[in-house]
């Protein structure tokens, strides 16, 4: 991740103040990890592989999430994660083919959820939409409620109609991710709520374009920068941003309940904007019809599209400093425990 | 959207065939294919392997004497994985829904990165 991103998301004012999660431990799903990478060499606590193909990482893209949320900047600090004091704990749960198991994953959830986790990005999603009550988001609901850790999840790529919410994007209690570009306008594929049971979805967006970010050796995976980094696009690599920023909030409130967390994060959400050509590309067929519904719904339904593409807006890290930090003077949410 | 999903209903005790692309302007009831009597010849064809179901109840005993075998247990879940033909899951909605809350097929999961 870049410098410019930090600054955008406003984590480099927070950085400012020694908030960059240290202490925090932070639960990784996906396709394993390059340990050999200089921005994620002694940030890994814990892993264990749930693929059988061993921990290293042949696709490359949990290596960028990893790089996204924790990377160290070891030769570039402006290279450096979100919460790149934060530990790592990684759980390779794919196959060669990127694909995975609905029972592998909640093993690797439960695993991490006994390592000690605090936060876990989840950057996989399903093939087909849910209502969010399929065993995999029940299990993130399960893990938010029942032991505090907070669930960041990508909204998948199935934009632009609605209803592509998969699992377990689609549970109630995770922290669902869109993605926009540079602008903060949302991308074309950025799957798009309600869930099926019309709950809104996705709760907030990320930057999901062009994403800089640590790539794991001889992976080809993205548009390759150097010989250790690469770019990366949409909401898998938006997501990560977020639990970067979960990870931040936690540090300084560390008996802050995840679901004031998530409140944090998505009520102080900046602005962020709808393309018009996504909302053409989601009309149905045919041009007159598309006009004269688009028409329609610029003036009828720009408040539908809004809230089930974008969910709160684009992330804020310093704005859900504040907001938290105001919700915990009025004394909510804290642990009884 | 490659894939679909089984949902059962615990309302009228059918399962349900959730068509995503059918999914936004009908809603999940439309879309809901009853298999009260027989499986549905449009896709007999495509499912006679054993396929993996996640079977959330609370009564252990609903599984009892079964076809499906018992993958895993979920106690936290009130889940259990299992495996089995299509036609006994339908069985078992059928015989035993009373006591069975929710039943879905395994779904594939994927990385979340695509056409950009």
């Amino acid at each position: 991740m870049t410098y410019g991103i930090a600054k955008r998301l406003g984590a480099s004012r927070l950085w400012n103040q020694s908030i960059t999660g240290r202490g925090i431990l932070v639960g990784v799903i996906g396709t394993g990890i390059d340990l050999s990478h200089h921005d994620l060499t002694g940030k890994v606590a814990t892993s264990k592989d749930f693929s059988t193909k061993g921990i290293e990482d042949q696709i490359g893209h949990d290596t960028a999430v990893a790089g996204t949320i924790a990377g160290k900047g070891a030769k570039n600090w402006r290279f450096r994660g979100i919460a790149y004091e934060a530990q790592l704990a990684i759980a390779k749960v794919t196959q060669d083919d990127g694909s995975a198991e609905e029972d592998i994953l909640i093993d690797a959830l439960e695993w991490l959820a006994s390592q000690g986790v605090q936060v876990i990005n989840f950057s996989i999603t399903s093939d087909c939409v849910t209502d969010g009550k399929d065993p995999v988001s029940r299990e993130v609901n399960y893990l938010s409620q029942k032991r505090g850790i907070g669930i960041v999840c990508a909204a998948g790529n199935y934009g632009p109609t609605h209803y592509s919410i998969g699992s377990p994007g689609a549970a109630e209690e995770a922290i669902t991710v869109g993605c926009v570009n540079n602008r903060d306008v949302l991308r074309l594929a950025s799957s798009r709520g309600p869930t099926l049971d019309g709950r809104v979805k996705p709760d907030c967006v990320a930057p999901g374009e062009r994403v800089l970010a640590a790539r794991a050796h001889g992976t080809h995976s993205c548009d390759i920068h150097g010989d250790y980094y690469g770019f990366f696009d949409l909401t898998s690599f938006a997501t990560p941003h977020v639990t970067g920023i979960y990870a931040l909030l936690k540090q300084v409130f560390p008996k802050a309940l995840p679901a004031l967390i998530k409140r944090a994060i998505l009520e102080s959400c900046d602005k962020a904007y709808m393309p018009v050509i996504a909302k053409i590309a989601a009309m149905p067929t045919g041009f007159l019809y598309r006009l004269k519904a688009l028409l329609k719904r610029l003036l009828a339904r720009k408040k539908f599209d809004e809230e089930y593409s974008l969910g709160y807006g684009r992330v804020n890290a310093y704005r859900a400093f504040l907001k938290l930090e105001e919700l915990m003077k009025n004394g909510e949410g804290k642990e009884g425990a | 959207m490659p894939d679909c999903v089984y949902r059962f209903s615990t309302a009228d005790k059918s399962i349900c065939l959730i068509e995503p692309a059918h999914v936004g302007p009908c809603l999940v009831k439309a879309c809901c294919l009853a298999l009260s009597n027989h499986l549905s010849p449009q896709f007999k064809p495509a499912f006679r392997s054993k396929l993996k179901f996640f079977i959330q109840t609370k009564d252990a005993e609903a599984l009892k004497d079964s076809q499906l075998e018992i993958l895993k247990n979920y106690p936290h879940l009130n889940t259990v994985l299992v495996s089995g033909f299509e036609e006994d899951v339908v069985r078992l909605a059928q015989e035993r829904g009373s006591r069975v809350e929710n039943i879905s097929k395994a779904i594939p999961f994927r990385l979340a990165v695509g056409q950009v």
